[in-house]
């Protein structure tokens, strides 16, 4: 039988990653700028974190190269598709497409090396021990963990009460909801996109951060479609913080799991696609029935109106 | 006779833009190998004749470029139409599991009837694939984008499954790899018939009632609608020829060259046709030589790591410089356009 | 009494429009300011200047007797609020959400929802509304949120009020109802910009009447009591005095072509556009459709042609029912369609002349063979097509977008023309064109009714009406407010009565 402990403290660790991008993906979403450069964003994230700490000597200053990596992106990013008018799709794609082959490419001018790079373990992000923690029991699973995981799951709390408590959060909701209201009511909607599209390339430096530091390497493709991950969980949760804290902790847990299994011989491969089929059902599902129930209450409507007209 | 000068300048100003965007990507490519302390000069020739200095070399190239060019028109003709076809992958992983799935249920059926069947089979696999996010963007309203990177991952994951898990996948080998199929469709019959499909799909679209509903269609919506041209259909019907089409690029490659599902075999196809599609403006005979370039970066990019120090990332980053300059109008040819008209006036 | 605002000498310019050509209006404290003219009068225009949402190009705008240059931001720190003509809300979220956007009372870094909430719950009670601040604002009925939105605007703390066309999603009730609300306003000393092209209220609620035509002000200031609906209408419409082809030879047979029976449509918010209206075309005759605009002619002629589903009635064409008929069997039992919008339905503009003419006309054996295009054929179609309609400019491969707009419609013209038509549907043929093209597009009209066909001609022009139409109806909220057979002994007075909703059938 599984250790379901282990399981749980894994999730929560591959879930981190994917809360700091989802996070970011949600500032996005509110905007209503739908985001498939996650995946670029943090895989640039981690190879500049990986730099930062390996050539300041200092895991902090890699986790600053990385916000500041994933920020520069997600100003091209933001030029390109709110200044210049490209397609925000293909310019997603090319930035993904533009930082996988960077990210390879570089590690041989600046590393001397190919597909990977492993620092040395002082390196690595350290994990905090809280002391009362271990005396709770599944609670545990939280304990030594690194600042950033931490950070993460405060996070949807935090986006929480910006969103919904705050003249920003509001502003960023109309500008996504509706653009036209929100500039009737005086708001900078391009500013306000802007801080999002920022916000977004930040906390995929973070996850950046997290997912390189915490293993003090580099690894080609490290990101491992966590970004589409992270926009599925999102996706399933509505764009909510704190439902999509449940759904990206179900993911890692799922990832965790799915680890397991494929060490055992099982198939973990159904399980990797539970997130989307999810996402997919999320996205589709609630469309069909509203769109079957409003076409029989307009009908109803409408005919009672007639009715009343002919009396 | 003063117009048709007029248009050729159009013409040749929107494809100045990719030239440009091309020129650019292989400039800062070329930094990007001084970056490693090589020549430019030396990259860019060993590419060259890793894409065209030997026969095979010749025949890489151009079996690329066919990859390259189906997965382009199967992009283009959706995007004509406003259909942003990003579930490129999942059809050729539904397409290639219909195939294998056909294949292996068939046996004993005659040859070329299992053949026929296989084909048949991965049209609809790929044109229904094609249609769930066009269906959800034109009746239901939910973007095409969602739908298709979920596709894409669902597939993905489902035809890993199936070629580890199931009556299909290979036992006896460490790789994740389907069964060997029997069927083979030798070489230069795929790459006559791609030449074929070039030739019809050009057709097709400039002289035909389909290709002309669909062009109109793309360009204004409302007009078609209210000329009596059902949009939605011509929308739908164009989702599933790009399905198909991308369902011709996965025969190709299985029955021509892989004669199995190799795991993960569709990553990244999707984006090459996308860029082909966007360095060709979408016209067929732009896309065919954004085919080619790609083909050939792709099939040169062999010898650069054994003839020089620089990583064939240098391929990929290329690419992607490419992808992201073409999409900037550097010219605008409807500016220049009417700046050419305020002059006159 | 001195003006809270003075707008001075407003000019503002769009590509290929004047939309206000040294426009100057004055507002007071207190007043009730009704703005008045067609669609594309330049009212909208105008306010949005006022509302800091457009720039001027030229003029001034003095608050206070002070001149300012502001943003919107800026236009509601002077105490500016602006009820656009659609609803600039958010249904998704709470009336609360909806109502302190932009203006949000603080607590620290956190917005005061106690505050806020008992704010608005004040002016929600004020307006006689019994919702619930935190409700969701779809849940209102559209005369509620109209209130929703004069209560954002009041929020903030507007002092000058720009209400654009607020009833015209409104029934009476509820309009009369916002005049009370506005009578109150100004009570309390704040001055309100109300538009409308709703003659009825415009002389109910303006203390002070302008009206605008083509960009202008063609009269300033009325005051109240001044101007009765006659008098407004005379000024909206103007008079055209230059020579234009009129119908020489009204009459016709009574042989229905369109019959059209108690057709209902409903829009998407669920309001009647079309009210069980019933109508009939003979053969050889111009029926032309009057009535202020948004009062359902848009609505009929998409209903007719296919490009919206009716509700509820019938359509007949020639004894054929068409009622559940697609756009194109419509087409192939004889409609023929000239849109209001030729820049975006009439044609398409980055296409040649053949893709305009052959759209939807492929299976003509003229053009094709079932599936291949016969491209040489087509293209001598349109030599003779551009010879026959005199269409100037038009080249090979160039793209019909780069024509004039006369040259364009002509392009419309041919297309439907030339399918021999039974019903031809003309919205707005010749809005925007010179005077040249403008009699062009009626010899056309007048040459199709002779040849016996039906023609249904929507305009918002009434000397167009009146001198091309056999009988007129007018519209007025989905219905036909009445009937004009003899339009020689009708004055342009009595049709602008019917179109303000008064007066009755002739």
């Amino acid at each position: 039988m599984m250790d379901w402990i282990s399981l749980l403290e894994l999730g929560v660790r591959h879930a981190a990653p994917i809360l700091l991008i989802a996070m970011g993906c949600l500032l996005a979403q509110k905007v209503s700028i739908f985001n498939l450069a996650l995946e670029g964003f943090t895989l640039f994230s981690c190879f500049f974190a990986v730099v930062g700490a390996f050539v300041f000597k200092n895991v902090w200053m890699g986790v600053l190269c990385g916000v500041l990596a994933g920020v520069l992106t997600a100003v091209i990013y933001s030029v390109f598709i709110l200044q210049l008018q490209v397609n925000p799709v293909i310019c997603a794609l090319s930035i993904n497409t533009l930082v996988t082959g960077l990210t390879r490419y570089l590690l041989k001018p600046i590393f001397n090396t190919s597909g990977r790079f492993v620092m040395p373990s002082e390196l690595a992000l350290p994990t905090i021990h809280i002391g009362f923690l271990d005396s709770i029991p599944v609670v545990s699973v939280l304990n030594n963990k690194s600042v950033l995981v931490y950070l993460s799951l405060l996070l949807p709390f935090i986006l929480y009460y910006v969103l919904f408590h705050t003249e920003f959060g509001l502003n960023m909701r109309i500008t996504g909801l509706n653009e036209e209201a929100a500039l009737a009511a005086g708001v900078n909607t391009k500013k306000v996109k802007y801080t999002a599209l920022l916000l977004n390339g930040a906390l995929c430096g973070l996850a950046g951060a997290e997912l390189a530091l915490s293993v003090y390497m580099f690894n080609v493709g490290m990101t491992n479609g966590r970004g589409f991950t992270a926009l599925a969980a999102v996706t399933l949760a509505g764009a909510h913080p704190l439902v999509a804290l449940g759904t990206c902790m179900l993911f890692g847990v799922s990832e965790s799991l799915s680890i397991q299994l494929s060490t055992s011989g099982y198939s973990a491969y159904l399980l990797g696609a539970i997130p989307y089929a999810m996402a997919l059902t999320a996205a589709l599902l609630p469309r069909i029935i509203r769109l079957v129930s409003n076409n029989m209450k307009k009908k109803s409507a409408e005919r009672q109106a007639i009715e009343l007209h002919s009396n | 006779m003063k117009d048709k000068t007029s248009n050729l300048i159009r013409n040749l100003i929107n494809s100045s833009n990719s030239i440009v965007a091309v020129l650019i990507a292989f400039l800062i490519g070329g930094f990007m190998v001084l970056l490693v302390g090589e020549s430019p000069i030396n990259a860019y020739s060993a590419i060259l004749k890793g894409a065209f200095g030997s026969p095979t070399a010749i025949r890489n190239t151009v079996r690329f470029a066919i990859q390259v060019m189906l997965m382009a028109y199967s992009f283009s003709v959706c995007n004509r139409c406003g259909y942003f076809n990003i579930s490129q992958e999942a059809q050729l992983y539904t397409s290639a599991l219909a195939m294998v799935f056909v294949s292996f249920w068939t046996e004993g059926l005659p040859g070329p009837l299992r053949l026929v069947l296989m084909i048949l089979a991965a049209a609809a696999a790929g044109a229904l694939t094609c249609l769930i996010p066009a269906v959800a963007k034109f009746k239901l309203g939910v973007n095409e984008v969602v739908v298709g990177v979920m596709l894409n991952y669902l597939t993905k994951f489902i035809c890993q499954h199936l070629i580890a898990f199931s009556p299909i996948a290979a036992k006896r080998t460490s790789s994740i790899v389907s069964i060997e199929i029997p069927e083979h469709i030798p070489v230069p019959v795929i790459t006559v018939g791609a030449v074929l499909i070039v030739i019809a799909y050009a057709f097709i679209l400039r002289s035909t009632i389909p290709g002309h509903r669909l062009t109109v269609t793309g360009k204004n919506k409302q007009f078609a609608q209210a000329s009596g041209i059902d949009a939605t259909k011509v929308l739908l019907m164009a989702a599933v020829t790009g399905g198909v089409l991308s369902a011709l690029c996965c025969m190709g490659e299985i029955l021509g060259y892989f004669h199995m599902i190799y795991n993960e075999f569709a990553a990244g196809m999707g984006t090459d046709g996308m860029t082909a599609a966007f360095i060709g403006n979408n016209t067929p005979i732009g896309m065919m030589f954004g085919s080619l370039l790609l083909g050939a970066l792709k099939s040169g990019s062999v010898l650069l790591s054994v003839l020089t120090e620089v990583p064939t990332e240098l391929i990929d980053c290329v690419q992607g410089l490419i992808m992201f300059f073409a999409t900037i109008k550097f010219f605008n040819a409807a500016q220049i356009d009417l700046k050419r008209r305020r002059v006159v006036e | 009494m001195e003006p809270i605002v003075q707008l001075k000498e407003i000019v503002k310019k769009f590509p290929g429009v004047l939309a206000n050509d040294h426009v100057s209006l004055d507002l007071y404290p207190g007043e009730c300011h009704a703005l008045v003219g067609e669609n594309g009068a330049g009212k909208s225009t105008l306010m949005k200047i006022l509302y800091g949402a457009y720039t001027a190009d030229g003029g001034q705008i003095l608050i206070d007797g002070k001149v300012h240059s502001y943003n919107v931001q800026g236009a509601r720190d002077l105490g500016i609020g602006m009820v656009y003509q659609n609803f600039m809300q958010v249904p998704e979220l709470s009336i609360l959400e909806n109502v302190i956007l932009g203006d949000p009372p603080k607590k620290g870094i956190a917005i005061d929802y106690k505050q806020a909430k008992e704010k608005v719950s004040v002016l929600l009670r004020r307006f006689g509304l019994k919702a619930d601040p935190d409700q969701p604002l779809k849940y209102l009925s559209v005369g509620e949120r109209q209130k929703v939105e004069i209560i954002k605007v009041l929020f903030f703390g507007a002092r000058i009020l720009i209400l654009d066309e607020p009833t015209a999603v409104l029934t009476p009730q509820e309009s009369e109802e916002l005049f009370r609300i506005i009578d109150d306003l100004k009570a309390d000393g704040d001055a309100i910009v109300f538009i409308s092209h709703k003659l009825r209220e415009v002389v109910r609620v303006g203390d002070r009447i302008t009206v605008m035509r083509n960009g202008r002000v063609v009269q300033e200031g009325w005051m109240r009591g001044d101007a009765n609906e006659t008098d407004i209408a005379r000024a909206m419409i103007g008079k055209r005095d230059v020579d234009l082809i009129q119908n020489e030879n009204r009459g016709t047979d009574v042989e229905p072509i369109l019959e059209v029976r108690n057709l209902w449509y409903f829009d998407e918010l669920g309001i009647a556009k079309l009210k069980d209206l019933s109508l009939k075309v003979n053969k050889g005759e111009i029926l032309g459709v009057g009535g202020v605009e948004g009062n359902g002619q848009t609505e009929l002629i998409n209903t007719l042609i296919g490009l919206l589903k009716q509700s509820h009635g019938e359509i007949i064409i020639d004894g054929e029912d068409v009622s559940r008929a697609s756009v194109s069997k419509r087409r192939a039992a004889g409609i023929g369609f000239i849109s209001e919008d030729r820049m975006t339905v009439g044609l398409v503009l980055n296409g040649t002349i053949e893709d305009n003419v052959i759209s939807g006309n492929e299976y003509n054996k003229a053009f094709s063979n079932g599936v291949v295009l016969n491209k040489d054929s087509i293209s001598a179609y349109c030599e003779d097509l551009i010879d026959r309609y005199s269409i100037f400019g038009m080249t090979k491969g160039k793209e019909v977008g780069q024509l004039s707009g006369g040259n364009m419609q002509k392009i419309v013209l041919a297309r439907e023309i030339e399918r021999g038509p039974k019903v031809l549907i003309a919205a707005q043929p010749t809005r925007g064109l010179d005077i040249g093209a403008t009699n062009f597009v009626r010899e056309k009209l007048l040459e199709e009714k002779e040849k016996g066909t039906a023609v249904i001609l929507v305009s918002a022009d009434l000397e167009e009406l009146m001198s091309l139409s056999d009988r007129m109806v007018i519209f007025y909220e989905g219905q036909i407010q009445g009937e004009v057979t003899d339009i020689a002994h009708t004055t342009e007075e009595e049709i602008g009565l019917l179109m303000g909703g008064a007066g009755s059938e002739r």
